[in-house]
């Protein structure tokens, strides 16, 4: 079994990741695979969640309560998950928003995810990037993999950028 | 189109999809989370097939709009959730009253009022069996998974056609927002109500106790009211017996009928001193501690109602002979207790989440193990 979770604010696209990586897992390569979101209503602010489940074997539990891998894209979210952030195999983090890491971490893979993006078209696909880089870390999935599940879940005109910002992530 | 294959989609899409393959073809209803997707799905859905989708202005208008559209005919639906479900309660009783099958997803969410509306619960499984007033029998279903979201929108519509009743699809935030892999087969099993040709057709009824079913706009001249009425529909407000016979029929029709209508997952319970009772989202990590529990040696079952009301009574009085001590998981302190308490009186561990999370696996091994 493997257990991811993705930690973000709001807006970031916490969740059309989440859809993406389970997408990959469940479509490409065959896996049981769940997938269960966790935000806040009417105000479009907080902390939001997606969980990611991965198991050849029937799914109980239907959220990552102890998550091998951690994506987190905002500070907050890294204080609030700091329990598991510490726990976890790889946490890979937006060092552009994220800045605030205990140096005892040895697990902490970052990359500067927002300034990547903002760099290829705009901010809003850091997720991209952070996805690319958590395939490059977790080798979970092939980096083709994971473009097959960005190719059937986002609109036709963001698949270039998104595509180029997950390649940025896989290689940096 | 929804062909055949896999998909991997919301729960709330793939009761969309159930609901289109069992032959719905009306949608009313008024968006609300964490029903919203099915709404959505409907309103994208059903022009492709040729039925009709109406936004309404309330979940008033949503369950009346969709009596009347039974009516004519045509297999109708509406989705909400905890405040919209409340609205409806009025018009479920017409429905039964009124004898029309229809089908009402209620994807509950944390309550009372407005509550945490991305939240799961399952605080209305009581209200889905008792919401509207004065005597009536409805039948109620409970899905654990997106697959079953999808299964059990189709048995929704079957049971609705076959019993002239308001079916409800009692879901929650979990399943109803949670991805997972569907497989939709290439033809469903549908059943279809009797249809009445004659006008006399409608007044009788068999074995069964359920007339067959006018359409508007065939000229048969049909009566429908919520007031009591004749087995012709015509009011009558004052004979006592026409009253006691409507009522009595109403109840009947699915208490004679349970046999056909009760539905439950068991596992492990011939030798059972234990059981672990639970539905829908929470059912899923009741079964990975009752896995767990089995592995360990422990002589526990798993008890899983796909159908709520009627609740399967009879099997569960077999069982309660044996069972020492029953678990009763569910994120409501209320929900299911009273009818698992009724059987089981002195024996039920309960086992309630109200945070808004559906229980993690180790919390129902924790609490089962510190109870025995």
């Amino acid at each position: 079994m493997i257990q991811i979770k993705i930690g973000g604010w709001a807006g970031q696209g916490v969740v059309l990741s989440g859809i993406i990586l389970s997408t990959a897992f469940s479509n490409v390569l065959e896996k049981n695979v769940v997938m269960t979101r966790s935000y806040t209503a009417a105000v479009r602010s907080g902390i939001t969640s997606a969980d990611v489940i991965v198991d050849d074997n029937e799914i109980y539990d239907l959220n990552a309560h102890e998550p091998d891998v951690l994506i987190i894209m905002y500070q907050k979210t890294f204080d609030k998950y700091i329990g598991m952030v510490k726990a976890a195999k790889y946490v890979i983090v937006d060092s552009t928003l994220v800045k605030d890491i205990p140096s005892d971490l040895k697990n902490i893979y970052s990359v500067k995810a927002s300034e990547i993006a903002e760099n290829i078209s705009s901010p809003k696909i850091s997720n991209m990037v952070l996805l690319g880089k958590y395939v490059a870390i977790t080798k979970h999935l092939t980096i083709d993999a994971l473009e097959e599940a960005v190719k059937l879940s986002v609109s036709k005109k963001f698949i270039d950028d998104d595509l180029k910002a997950l390649r940025s992530g896989f290689y940096s | 189109m929804i062909g055949p294959g896999k998909y991997f989609v919301e729960g709330d899409v793939a009761a969309a999809y159930g609901a289109i393959m069992a032959g719905c073809r009306f949608f009313a209803g008024y968006p609300i989370t964490p029903a919203s997707e099915i709404t959505q799905a409907m309103a994208e859905l059903l022009p492709k097939y040729g039925g009709k989708f109406l936004q309404m202005e309330d979940e008033i208008a949503s369950i009346s709009a969709i009596i009347g559209a039974s009516w004519a005919g045509i297999k109708s639906m509406t989705a909400t959730s905890g405040p919209g479900f409340s609205l409806m309660q009025e018009n479920i009783g017409y429905a039964a009253m009124t004898e029309t099958p229809i089908v009402i997803i209620d994807v509950q969410r944390a309550g009372p009022a407005i509550g945490q509306a991305t939240r799961p619960a399952q605080g209305d499984v009581m209200q889905s069996r008792f919401g509207s007033h004065g005597d009536y029998e409805n039948i109620v279903l409970s899905p654990n998974s997106v697959q079953e979201m999808f299964d059990l929108a189709v048995k929704s519509f079957n049971l609705a056609e076959r019993f002239r009743v308001p079916v409800i699809l009692l879901s929650d935030a979990e399943v109803g927002h949670m991805m997972e892999r569907l497989n939709v087969p290439e033809k469903v099993e549908i059943l279809e109500r009797k249809r009445a040709v004659t006008f006399e057709e409608t007044t009788k009824w068999g074995e069964d106790l359920i007339p067959p079913m006018g359409r508007f706009g065939d000229g048969l001249e049909l009566i429908v009211t919520g007031s009591t009425h004749k087995p012709d529909g015509t009011r009558d407000t004052g004979e006592p017996d026409v009253q006691d016979q409507l009522v009595r029929r109403l109840i009947n029709k699915i208490e004679k009928n349970r046999n056909l209508i009760e539905d439950w997952e068991e596992i492990d319970s011939e030798d059972a001193d234990y059981l672990i009772v639970s539905y829908g989202a929470s059912s899923r990590p009741s079964k990975g501690a009752f896995m767990k529990l089995r592995e360990r040696g422990l002589k526990i079952g798993y008890f899983r109602p796909r159908v709520l009301w009627p609740a399967p009574e009879k099997r569960l009085y077999e069982l309660s002979e044996r069972v020492k001590k029953v678990f009763l998981t569910e994120m409501s302190l209320r929900g299911y207790r009273m009818e698992i308490e009724k059987i089981f009186p002195k024996s039920v561990i309960h086992i309630p989440k109200v945070n808004g999370k559906v229980h993690s696996v180790k919390e129902v091994l924790s609490s089962i193990e510190v109870s025995i």
